[in-house]
């Protein structure tokens, strides 16, 4: 044996993480150590049950599999979760391959997608008459949701901030000025884009999801048309170009539903929160959350085109297409507010 | 002319078809059979370049489609019109917009002028009445005949019917029937039928290609396809007809049906 884990009958930390070492990382969890106190140690470890007497790493397969599970195989299926037999790649890294080489192929569809739809971007007048539908689909009927959204966070976010501030000696004004840059920097332009991936990137992804099975995409390319530049250029581009005005339309009303819970509850006198918003205010956390929405409004409209544009198999693709296109749209606002944190601030 | 040379498709591992090769003139009906599932469809998506064969040419003129460049593949797409299975409509716009739509992208016709040509498309399909209906109010054959209206309306030189009748009730697949031959009579339009409606194949067709066991199994003529002694086509002819609660094609298809009334009679004896 090479790594006891039992030295002295005391569990040593450094042999067990070599055993893991050893074992998991070369895949090799199944090689038995008979009579040792260290497979026990082991099953009980892995959280698995002896009686099955040959060990599986479920979960470490499942862990691996999870975005698999639930993004979608490459076939944009999303598969349930089988037991350990039913699975070919018994090897968590065959599986951890397999995704990889998935998400390139993937992330390789994606560009391609987005250079074909760059390069026919010239034909405006295939695309001219869907961009100014689009604009309104996207930027006018979101406005509802966008001032409803504006306006709770601001004042959930001025009686909370009240709240924490109660007992202490800060100034009132403090509380004008958090709430405001918070929505400049942060919320208007995450939270709303949150919602948006809901309620754009999901009728994008089913509108074109749709398309794309009953054939009316096929239809398009039949007639002569580049599917790209009429379908997912005027969308994007209405992201673009609306996702900043609504960012705009979110701080405004984040803002003044900050001032008017302020007012209401009299947790803050409206003097007080309007000279402590513009305290601290500086033109270039406008600038950055204008900037974060114009990426957000690409991010979730380009997802969404693209899971549309390639579902296949019927309505249940459609679904499995318009539930990815969220989740992804999501996922990669918040990895994108991220990046731009830390690449502008 | 079309001319298909070792076309082989498949998808993955599983094979569609292999080594088909046969050749459409100008003019000419084509009926596209065989069960389903057996590739018809896809065969027919690769002949204007909808899918890419994993082997094998597709000659429209001499040019082969498949190695186009993405304008001219654009292009050479204009030339063909064509009825999807499920019609394919747009549904975000209504019946007349979905015929005049290819009419106001392609062409630089005046408003007047796209009403006029619409109204004459719809009118040939029988439905000049509908044209304001959304495509939701439309029923399966009004679909379809609303799908044809708008695969004709630039006056296609080629025009694809993927199964145009599955689905309908026999009258209304008649009349698509009758207005597959009209249009390939009248505008003298090169078609290609996609379907397993025997009734609809011996109604239009001129060449009859049999797709079966992966490979195009049988190609020939109407009257080839009466007298031939290939027994899987046979076969899916007679089954054809045994749907067609055994009524005969033709008085003298030869299928081993009763012909008539006085032949059933005869073996009752007096």
């Amino acid at each position: 044996m090479a790594h006891s884990l039992v030295t002295d009958g005391r569990v040593s930390v450094a042999g067990f993480v070599q055993t893991f070492v050893d074992r998991g990382i070369n895949g090799s969890f199944r090689r038995k150590e008979a009579g040792s106190d260290a497979r026990k140690i082991e099953i009980l470890s892995m959280g698995m049950n002896e009686s099955e007497g040959e060990p599986s790493p479920n979960w470490a397969k499942n862990f691996v599999l999870l975005p698999t599970l639930l993004f979608g195989n490459k076939n944009g299926e999303t598969e349930p979760i089988r037991q350990n037999h039913d699975r070919q790649a018994d090897d968590p890294r065959e599986a951890g391959t397999r995704f990889m080489i998935y998400a390139m192929q993937e992330l390789g569809k994606y560009t391609s997608l987005l250079y074909q739809a760059l390069r026919s971007s010239t034909e405006v007048k295939t695309y001219r008459k869907n961009l100014v539908h689009e604009l309104v689909k996207v930027g006018y009927d979101s406005l509802g949701i966008i001032v409803l959204v504006g306006l709770f966070t601001g004042a959930v976010l001025t009686i909370q901030t009240a709240y924490q501030l109660e007992l202490s000696f800060i100034p009132l004004t403090t509380i004008g000025s958090i709430v405001s840059e918070s929505i400049l920097i942060e919320l208007a332009a995450v939270i709303s884009s949150l919602v948006l991936a809901g309620k754009v990137g999901a009728r994008i992804a089913t509108e074109l999801g749709t398309m794309k099975v009953s054939e009316q995409v096929d239809a398009l390319e039949s007639m002569g048309f580049n599917s790209v530049t009429f379908l997912v250029i005027p969308r994007v581009l209405a992201g673009l170009l609306m996702f900043p005005i609504l960012y705009i339309v979110a701080s405004v009303c984040g803002i003044g539903g900050g001032l008017v819970a302020g007012i209401l509850t009299g947790v803050v006198p409206s003097s007080d929160f309007i000279t402590g918003a513009q305290m601290f205010f500086t033109p270039w956390n406008v600038l950055f959350g204008f900037v974060k929405s114009f990426v957000f409004g690409f991010v979730i409209t380009s997802i969404a085109c693209y899971k549309g544009y390639y579902a296949s198999g019927g309505a249940e693709g459609v679904g499995t297409c318009t539930t990815q296109a969220t989740v992804l749209g999501c996922i990669f606002v918040l990895l994108a507010d991220f990046m731009l944190a830390v690449l502008l601030l | 002319m079309i001319e298909i040379r070792n076309l082989t498709k498949s998808f993955g591992e599983l094979t569609i078809w292999e080594d088909v090769s046969f050749s459409v003139a100008d003019g000419e009906t084509l009926a596209v059979i065989g069960r389903s599932g057996c590739g018809k469809s896809v065969l027919l998506k690769h002949l204007n370049a909808l899918m890419t064969p994993n082997r094998g040419e597709v000659l429209i003129d001499g040019v082969n489609i498949h190695q186009q460049d993405y304008v001219s593949l654009r292009k050479l797409r204009q030339r063909f019109g064509i009825l999807f299975q499920g019609s394919a409509l747009f549904d975000s716009i209504n019946t007349f917009e979905n015929v005049a739509f290819p009419l106001r992208y392609f062409t630089n016709h005046d408003e007047e002028e796209i009403h006029r040509k619409v109204m004459e498309a719809l009118e040939m399909v029988g439905l000049e009445s509908s044209a304001e209906k959304e495509t939701a109010e439309l029923s399966g054959g009004m679909r379809k005949r609303v799908g044809l209206a708008r695969a004709m309306i630039l006056k296609p030189d080629y025009l694809m019917y993927d199964e145009p009748t599955s689905g309908l009730d026999p009258e209304t697949a008649d009349e698509i029937n009758k207005l597959i031959i009209e249009l390939s009579d009248v505008l003298k339009i090169t078609s290609i039928v996609v379907t397993h409606d025997m009734h609809s194949v011996l109604e239009v067709a001129d060449k009859v290609a049999f797709l079966n066991r992966q490979r195009l199994d049988w190609f020939g003529s109407i009257e080839e396809l009466r007298k031939s002694d290939h027994e899987p086509l046979n076969r899916f002819v007679r089954a054809s007809e045994y749907q067609m609660h055994r009524d005969p094609v033709e008085a003298d298809s030869g299928y081993g049906v009763p012909q008539s009334e006085d032949e059933e009679k005869r073996g009752e004896g007096p």
